[in-house]
């Protein structure tokens, strides 16, 4: 009976969460996305290693709480995460995408030393800002202010060209704060990140 | 003045005299002295030690305190006509220059000349050399810095206040003269070395690093009105201010001043200035400035380089980040004459000789363009003429052609057609306006109307490297407008392709020199020949006419990403219908991905099949296209529904395809060692 009381509640809770989800914004499949792209611009750097991503609450979260409740859960994560991925993929493989994931490989190389030396840093919306531009040389300045707009021109465009290839406009401002979430988890050794209080730290 | 606890005492002996005075304190306006005490002892005739102590010494206008002052003289000397102290010292225990510990010379002569030379005095960690002179209220300085700090110098100053957190560093040395009268100061003279300047502010805007800077200034008052002379020269070092970056290194700077300056009034005349960025620009500049924020009443600044290049590199392009023009190459001459009056500037004039800009991304190009430009606040100028060797938009080239406009306020109006020479054809732009691009804070806006004649398709679409097309373009672009980044064609684009008609409507571009512009646009094709079409294609040759509807036309990127197009061939077409095996083969790969296989089968023998009609759809949505024909009803649809004997169907069985594997098929399309790009 203590099962019941306790289990209903959560499967009721298991399949709203799931389907609101599905409905809104498919965050998985848009992470998904996101992870590719974002680890397809960051290895145009030619790179020490890479290091593994870093796991998401979902992965590292230990369940507790009622065995019952724990089977279900798991059994719901089983069924429901694939069905998602399944029925709402993500299109990144636009003409448009591709020439915007193009233009940021390029520029990649360019920007890396300026991630590494701290004059620029991956913030909490999904751009890129100068921290401290008294870490670049004079003559430098300039060049970084140009690669800076031209990287979030290249940036706000992806996230709106994504949401718009998706038929769903309106999710621009979830595919950034996915991208967001996404460029700090893949940053590279020695990168600057902008946490959600603002504060700075170097990977 | 007011003095208390007064005490004097002397003993004239019969060796020598004495003399003893101590006065509590003094105070004065805005000064203060206390624990005076002042000696005077009789060494030999006509020679004495004099000694004056100050306890503490409040000096004016809050330039701190004199602590342990002391100022003595073993030896003042009568020497002929008056007096003269060779070895005096001077000591102050505490003071806002720091403590000193200094000789002095000095003599006072009967006739009232004072002169007082100290040699060494530690200020700002350097030393300065300080001499002065007085006859009869006329008065003269010499102050000698050396390796001055100037932080400190401006701390010291009471008037220069910097920045405290920029850690500004760098020394002064030098000369400066001042001379004066019972009025005050009445000249100055200054020769000054600034060397080891740099400062970095905390946001990194502004820095500066090694920086050398010398600076002349000649001053001289006459009834309350400066006239001075300045130049200054920065031979070496580097500085940026956002968004300027200027390294002495790539050509020194020179900046001279000559004017007159009226402290009462609060005018600033300048005679004669100009500024020297050396191989990048010179500029010159006279006018006056009036009020509290001396800002400009009448201002005449005149610019010329004759590197235009180094120009936009040095000054330009770093206001012009984040906008379509800040990666160019740039070449030629240009002068430039701005004035301002009190509302702000009112008239430019700019010279363009060999002018030619490159936009590094190949977006556009301005060859060899000479011409003035001038623009006036509110009256209307005189027409402005450019004549342009040639350009290109994306790769498409053009011809010579000249452009009269006129510029008023904050808009630009063209005074006569401006006819471009494209593609074997040309653009003649009857009308075009632009408004709120000159005025700060504006939204800038234009409208034209143009014309096409006879621009050749086989020649665009050849530079395009698309397919080539035959046949020209003609056609009448009456409401182009572009505002706020999206350019528009209202009115239609009519040309003739492929002996039939082609109408393109509702154009349109979003950000037409971005990352990813967008061009949205409706077309309809009517009776066009397909054999002149399918040759073009090297498809294989098919006859008849065929017309097509494509609706929702999205390019993004310029790239393919909607539309939704029918070919049909028309209701009545009365044309010979025909189509070759290659076309049958190759239409029916199109459609199902596989090809037909005639080669094999007995009708490989017939070269040519009569059809009734063709009916193709293709509604791309993104990566997927939807395919359909005439409808079938043993399933299936009809690409080409057949006639006659023998009688071929060609029928698509794929409903969707990948866009990207339909293009390949498109590209895999071989027709006699010819292949689709």
């Amino acid at each position: 009976m203590l099962n019941r009381i306790i289990g209903l509640p959560l499967m009721v809770l298991a399949l709203t969460a799931c389907v609101t989800i599905n409905i809104y914004f498919p965050a998985a499949a848009a992470e998904e996305a996101a992870r590719t792209i974002v680890r397809d611009v960051l290895k145009s750097e030619p790179q020490e290693q890479t290091p593994p991503a870093k796991p998401d609450d979902k992965q590292s979260y230990t369940p507790q709480g009622h065995p019952l409740a724990i089977a279900f859960g798991v059994m719901m994560e089983a069924l429901v995460a694939p069905a998602q991925a399944a029925q709402a993929d993500i299109n990144i493989n636009t003409a448009a995408i591709s020439a915007i994931r193009a233009s940021m490989q390029k520029r990649q190389s360019r920007l890396a030393p300026f991630y590494r030396s701290g004059v620029v840093g991956f913030d909490n919306r999904g751009s890129v800002t100068i921290r401290d531009l008294n870490a670049a040389a004079l003559g430098e300045r300039n060049q970084v202010k140009k690669l800076v707009a031209d990287e979030n021109a290249d940036r706000a465009k992806l996230y709106s060209e994504i949401a718009r290839a998706n038929g769903h406009p309106e999710w621009e401002a979830e595919v950034r704060g996915t991208f967001a979430k996404v460029w700090v988890q893949e940053a590279l050794p020695g990168y600057w990140l902008q946490d959600a209080s603002g504060g700075w730290r170097q990977r | 003045m007011a003095a208390a606890g007064l005490s004097i005492f002397s003993a004239a002996g019969v060796a020598a005299f004495q003399f003893g005075f101590s006065v509590d304190d003094i105070e004065g306006e805005g000064w203060r002295a206390d624990g005076i005490a002042i000696s005077l002892n009789e060494t030999a005739v006509d020679h004495y030690a004099v000694a004056i102590t100050v306890a503490n010494l409040v000096l004016p206008d809050s330039h701190g305190t004199l602590e342990g002052l002391r100022l003595e003289c073993p030896d003042v000397s009568r020497d002929g006509s008056g007096w003269l102290c060779e070895h005096g010292r001077v000591q102050i225990q505490a003071s806002p220059i720091q403590a000193q510990e200094a000789t002095w010379q000095g003599n006072y002569s009967d006739d009232g000349r004072l002169q007082i030379t100290i040699p060494r005095l530690a200020v700002a960690q350097g030393t300065v050399a300080l001499e002065l002179n007085a006859n009869d209220g006329v008065w003269s300085a010499q102050l000698r810095p050396h390796r001055t700090k100037i932080a400190r110098l401006a701390a010291l100053s009471g008037q220069l206040v910097l920045p405290t957190d920029w850690g500004i560093e760098g020394r002064a040395s030098g000369l400066v003269k001042l001379g004066g009268g019972p009025a005050g100061l009445e000249s100055v003279d200054a020769d000054l070395v600034f060397d080891q300047l740099a400062y970095a502010s905390p946001d990194g805007t502004q820095a500066a690093e090694k920086v050398v800077i010398k600076t002349e200034l000649r001053g001289r008052v006459r009834k309350a009105l400066w006239r001075f002379d300045a130049t200054l020269a920065w031979p070496s070092g580097a500085a940026y201010a956002e968004p300027l970056f200027i390294d002495a290194s790539d050509g020194p700077v020179t900046l001279s001043l000559s004017g007159s300056w009226s402290p009462q009034q609060a005018r600033l005349q300048l005679d004669g200035g100009s500024l020297e960025l050396s191989g990048t620009a010179a500029v010159s500049a006279t006018g006056l400035f009036q009020g509290p924020g001396l800002a400009p009443k009448d201002l005449t600044i005149a610019m010329h380089s004759d590197d235009a290049g180094r120009l936009y590199g040095r000054l330009l392009q770093p206001f012009l980040i984040g906008t379509p023009a800040d990666d160019m190459q740039v070449a030629g001459h240009v002068g430039l004459v701005l004035h301002f009056d009190a509302q702000g500037m009112d008239q430019a004039g700019l010279e363009i000789k060999d002018l030619a800009l490159e936009d590094r991304q190949g977006r556009f190009v301005l060859d060899h363009t000479d011409g003035s430009i001038g623009w006036d606040r509110s009256e209307e100028v005189p027409v402005s003429r450019l004549a342009i060797a040639g350009a290109s938009i994306y790769r498409i080239p053009t011809g010579a052609f000249d452009i009269r406009v006129r510029f008023a306020a904050d808009r630009v109006d063209l005074v006569g057609p401006v006819v471009v020479p494209v593609l074997g054809g040309s653009i003649a732009l009857d009308r075009f306006a632009l408004s709120g691009a000159l005025m700060a804070g504006a939204r800038p806006k234009w409208q034209a109307s143009a014309s096409l004649r006879d621009v050749s398709l086989e020649e665009l679409t050849r530079t395009l490297e698309w397919p080539p097309f035959n046949g020209s373009l003609s056609a009448q672009l009456r409401e182009l407008n572009y505002v706020e980044g999206l350019f528009s064609v209202g009115g239609g684009l009519e040309f003739s392709a492929f002996g039939g008609r082609i109408e393109v409507s509702g154009l349109s571009i979003q950000d037409p020199l971005g990352t990813v512009p967008v061009l949205k646009a409706d077309a309809i094709m009517r009776g066009l020949e397909l054999e002149a079409l399918t040759q073009t294609f090297a498809f294989g040759r098919i006859e008849g006419r065929l017309d097509a509807d494509m609706r929702g036309i999205q390019l993004v990127g310029w790239q393919p990403d909607r539309f939704d197009l029918h070919l049909y061939t028309p209701q009545n077409d009365d044309s010979r219908h025909r189509i070759s095996q290659r076309a049958v083969e190759n239409l029916t790969e199109l459609g199902s991905g596989v090809p037909a296989g005639l080669s094999a089968t007995v009708l490989s023998v017939f070269d040519e099949f009569r059809y009734d009609r063709i009916d193709l759809r293709i509604l791309l949505q993104g990566s997927v296209a939807d395919l359909d024909g005439l409808a079938r009803p043993d399933g299936g649809y009809y690409l080409v529904k057949g006639s006659g004997l023998p009688r071929i169907d060609v029928i698509g069985r794929n409903r969707s395809v990948a866009w990207k594997d339909l293009v390949e098929r498109l590209q895999q399309i071989q027709v006699e060692g010819a292949q689709i790009k």
